[in-house]
């Protein structure tokens, strides 16, 4: 369809209304499930409820710099505690295909989030056969502002590929969504902490053959 | 709902330590270079951001940097000396000659960390690059005295409604004989570059506006008094908030 503009009209750039507060850091968690050939079947779009205490930690640890000769505690995934510095890898959350221990993971666990959590209640691994998913790469979004919120995106895809295993498949569903990140430690040895938990209910059913996107959107809103 | 909300603390003491004028407040102004340095880290990836000076600034990351600058990655440094005291952004071992130290851009204190000026705009915006009208650091006339900038008191459990919290705080004296009146304060956070080359890597740090705020918004030219001999503590508290 042709539109026409009178000449001097103005056209109005609608900036989506702010999600939080003014002043407030926060994320944006946006999940669709889509079948192969594009068509969505279920999308919704909300606040994420859960920095958990890794994240305030981490950040801590790159604003204060602190050294390699007093580190901090932080509890890693594995629920073990190491001893963290300043980095280059600090938040680092890039995951190629098939990396299920960075970045954006989802869960089968039901579990209430509380900030002392530290890993998903029960990750769902990458893989084809009964109960996986087929993870895809961790992309990003370049940081961009309007004129209230300034935010970058991380987005991640993952596959009920089960028809194509062994057993062939069903339904798999995701109630929980995490990010995973690195951290240093003495010795220039990284660990994998969990900054983010939501849990999502009712849970999220993809089934086989459909793609379920999650994107998780850092925002900082004026 | 866990986010984290900012609060800024305004306070003055007179020289005997008594708090004298008290101001609390939402901050309102983690502005985008927080969230491009953020997403440097994230992403491990380059990226072009506008310093201070308004000048873009390529940001890289690299795996090799992890062992060639070992003691220091300071993407979101906000620790700082005192004002005057200079403080060498990156050191690392100047591969190969692995005997060798290779640092980089110097600054002194006051042109990171939280920093106060006495510029007023109706509305920060998203994009700033800085703070409007700097107040510089020294003992002289519209001059404060810049402590060092430290970030701390991280901790946990059931506080008041909030769950967990760091501070990053900074003290500014005033001996400049008159009353010097802050309109804004921000915080400037250090962003990194590295060349690593076969023969002779370099490293170069640039500085960012990540926070913005005014003191008392609506009404220019307003503020909080400082007078001759008084100290104000300027305190962000990054809480995560339920």
């Amino acid at each position: 369809m042709k539109a026409n503009l009178k000449s001097g009209m103005k056209i109005k750039k609608i900036e989506p209304k702010p999600m939080f507060r003014p002043g407030e850091i926060g994320v944006v968690l946006e999940y669709s499930v889509h079948k192969a050939n594009g068509e969505v079947t279920e999308h919704k779009r909300m606040k994420s409820k859960s920095f958990v205490r890794q994240y305030l930690e981490l950040l801590y640890v790159q604003m204060a710099q602190i050294p390699y000769n007093y580190p901090i505690n932080i509890k890693g995934v594995d629920g073990v505690s190491r001893t963290i510095a300043e980095s280059v890898y600090t938040f680092h959350s890039l995951a190629g295909e098939g990396g299920h221990t960075n970045g954006i993971v989802v869960g089968d666990g039901v579990g209430a989030v509380t900030i002392n959590d530290y890993a998903l209640g029960a990750q769902i691994n990458h893989g084809n056969t009964t109960g996986l998913l087929w993870y895809g790469s961790q992309t990003f979004g370049s940081p961009g502002a309007g004129a209230l919120v300034s935010q970058f995106r991380l987005t991640r895809d993952y596959t009920n590929a089960t028809a194509t295993g062994s057993p062939p498949g069903a339904d798999i569903t995701v109630n929980e969504i995490g990010l995973y990140v690195l951290g240093t430690s003495v010795g220039v040895t990284t660990y994998v902490f969990m900054i983010i938990r939501d849990i999502v209910s009712p849970g999220i059913v993809i089934p086989t053959g459909q793609i379920l996107t999650v994107n998780y959107e850092e925002q900082v809103t004026l | 709902m866990a986010t984290i909300r900012p609060r800024l603390v305004l306070n003055v003491s007179d020289e005997k330590g008594k708090s004298v004028r008290h101001k609390e407040m939402w901050s309102r102004s983690f502005i985008l270079h927080f969230i491009e340095l953020l997403y440097v880290q994230h992403a491990f990836t380059a990226s072009t951001i506008k310093d201070v000076g308004g000048s873009n600034r390529s940001l890289t990351l690299t795996g090799s940097m992890h062992n060639y600058f070992v003691y220091s990655k300071p993407n979101l440094k906000v620790t700082a000396p005192a004002g005057d005291a200079p403080c060498w952004m990156i050191v690392g071992i100047n591969t190969p000659y692995t005997d060798r130290f290779l640092v980089s851009t110097q600054y002194t204190g006051e042109h990171f960390g939280v920093v106060v000026g006495t510029g007023y705009t109706p509305a920060p915006a998203t994009t700033d690059n800085a703070i409007i009208s700097q107040i510089a650091h020294g003992w002289e006339v519209g001059e404060l005295e810049y402590s060092g900038c430290e970030v701390a008191y991280l901790r946990f459990g059931v506080l008041d409604g909030h769950r967990g919290e760091f501070s990053i705080r900074r003290y500014f004296t005033n001996q400049s004989g008159g009353t010097i009146t802050v309109c804004e304060a921000g915080i400037y956070a250090i962003g990194a570059q590295y060349v690593v080359a076969s023969g002779l890597s370099s490293a170069y740090a640039w500085r960012f506006c990540i926070v913005h705020d005014l003191t008392n918004p609506g009404f220019p030219g307003t503020g909080i008094n400082i007078n001759n001999g008084e100290v104000l503590e300027v305190k962000y508290i990054l809480k995560i908030t339920p």
